[in-house]
């Protein structure tokens, strides 16, 4: 019995170590880009306040580009000399040797990219504060590593 | 107990002398299992307030930063901490000591939840939102060792919550707008998939206790769905998605596998099995049909609940089981109270729908009592 308490604990520090090491990686190893968002619909569901992101990158042209809805798709960006980054092209594969990120298609609105970076987890009770001060956007600092995942760092207020 | 020994003294089976130790001891042993009942219940709530606090501690963003001075790895050293330690402690108590066998199980689960909360606060410390499906399936394959392991009835409940949560969020994070998909769907795919794990031939000879809940609640749903669908059934249930599609028809072979695994093919087991196939063929059916016939469903949905109705008496009075005759009572009581609402109240006069219903149920309920009865006498 002991061994196999032993063998569940040594599973959950492989789980936990692994959890935080894949978050870790695109911290270290992505490169920092400015998006323009706009904090949208603060709620306080299981884990207390954070702030919705709504993306500018994330719309784009049915007429452009069609996909179907829950697709993964690979957003091209290109940046600015302010490493602002907007939309290059949005495609099915992974692009070569260019700065992208991975995002699905909303199964809601088709014409809606979702990142998985749509959560900012902020002070308690400052969530709709944000949300009424950055009304007309603002931009948010992420790391994007070589991969196409995304890790929020921040707000520039 | 008390019954039988009754029954060996009028049949001269025991004297007096000896019906009287029996009784007594019977008497002892249902107190101390009163008192063990009651520290569980202690240990099981003292556990939850543990977690919950534990819980809103991580999520009160606000002052945990303050006494962290925003060290992430602080505050996931502290939980990593309370973790292991409720587990080693838990097994200490319960297995090597076996001192305070009850607060280690306590503990165990104590664990179960606070791992949930570990991957939680990771997720919000890297800004992943906490309301997802990966997070919870994550959570429920870390716990279900330890409710099998163990064989700890708590735990073994939270990992079916949080699978039926994790199975919603999946549907939820999918943002496909049908509102069929949650009032039909979900519930019977659910349902049929607890109801199935309950049969699986491993868990129903060794996990006896796990099959009997997976099951019950697994049932919940199911009767639900078909009891709403014996009132109002939509125009269309058109889903040909394969995310609907797929889990339905990997239902449908999970079940005939284990039905050719099971070595006895016992009754119950045939008109289970014959049930959840027939579930999950009409779930297929209606999600590929663009115009549903409401009469047929409506017609579908009463028969199946008969066949509910009827298989649960006959089971339940043949092999003489209090507890189904009484789930089934109720069953058919909701069924009745539904159709009588649902009809009466619309072709009736209002004081003769009440006094109707009410008589209505008094003979119901004489009726079942005298049942009862004759089976009470039966024991004797």
């Amino acid at each position: 019995m002991k061994k196999i308490v032993l063998i569940i604990m040594a599973i959950w520090a492989l789980i936990i170590i692994g959890f935080i090491y894949s978050q870790e990686y695109t911290l270290h190893n992505g490169k920092e880009v400015l998006l323009k968002t706009i904090p949208v619909d603060p709620r306080d569901l299981f884990m207390g306040d954070y702030v919705n992101l709504s993306y500018d990158i994330a719309r784009f042209d049915n007429n452009k580009y069609h996909f179907e809805k829950n697709k993964t798709v690979y957003v091209k960006l290109k940046l600015d000399k302010y490493n602002i980054a907007s939309v290059d092209s949005i495609l099915n594969t992974p692009p070569k040797k260019s700065l992208y990120l991975k995002g699905k298609i909303a199964g809601y609105n088709t014409n809606y990219i979702v990142f998985g970076i749509e959560s900012y987890y902020v002070k308690e009770s400052t969530g709709k504060d944000i949300e009424s001060n950055l009304r007309y956007g603002t931009f948010v600092k992420v790391k994007i590593d070589k991969n196409g995942h995304s890790k929020v760092i921040g707000f520039i207020e | 107990m008390e019954k039988k020994i009754e029954k060996w003294l009028n049949n001269g089976i025991i004297d007096k002398n000896t019906a009287n130790i029996l009784l007594e001891d019977i008497k002892k042993d249902k107190e101390q299992l009163r008192k063990t009942r009651t520290n569980i219940t202690i240990y099981t709530i003292a556990v939850i307030f543990l977690g919950i606090g534990i819980l809103t501690f991580i999520s009160s963003n606000d002052w945990i930063l303050q006494l962290l001075n925003s060290i992430d790895l602080i505050k996931i050293l502290l939980m990593v901490l309370a973790t292991f330690s409720s587990m080693w402690g838990g097994y200490k108590l319960a297995y090597e000591n076996k001192k305070l066998p009850k607060l280690g199980n306590a503990l165990f689960i104590l664990s179960s939840l606070l791992i949930g909360g570990l991957y939680a606060l990771i997720g919000q410390i890297y800004n992943i939102n906490a309301n997802n499906s990966s997070l919870m399936f994550l959570w429920l394959l870390s716990i279900l060792p330890l409710a099998y392991i163990f064989k700890n009835n708590v735990i073994n409940i939270i990992s079916v919550i949080l699978f039926i949560i994790g199975y919603c969020f999946y549907y939820m994070e999918l943002d496909i707008d049908h509102a069929e998909v949650w009032t039909i769907y979900i519930p019977l795919i659910l349902g049929t998939g607890l109801y199935t794990l309950g049969n699986i031939p491993l868990i129903k000879d060794k996990f006896n206790q796990f099959s009997i809940i997976y099951k019950v609640i697994g049932s919940i749903p199911i009767f639900i769905t078909i009891l709403i669908l014996t009132c109002s059934v939509e125009q269309t249930y058109y889903l040909t998605s394969a995310f609907y599609i797929i889990p339905t028809i990997f239902l449908i072979i999970l079940n005939l596998i284990i039905y050719i695994f099971h070595k006895k093919k016992e009754t119950l087991l045939k008109l289970e099995t014959s049930f959840l196939l027939s579930l999950l063929i009409f779930v297929l059916l209606i999600l590929n049909t663009i115009n549903v016939n409401p009469t047929l469903v409506t017609i579908l949905a009463n028969i199946g609940l008969l066949l509910i109705i009827s298989f649960g008496f006959n089971y339940g009075y043949k092999f003489e089981n209090e507890k189904i005759i009484g789930t089934t009572n109720f069953l058919l009581l909701i069924y009745i109270i539904t159709n009588y609402c649902r009809w009466g109240w619309s072709f009736m006069d209002k004081a003769l729908f009440f006094i109707l219903g009410g008589l209505l149920l008094l003979s119901l309920g004489f009726y079942l009592e005298k049942k009862k009865k004759q089976i009470n006498k039966k024991d004797f």
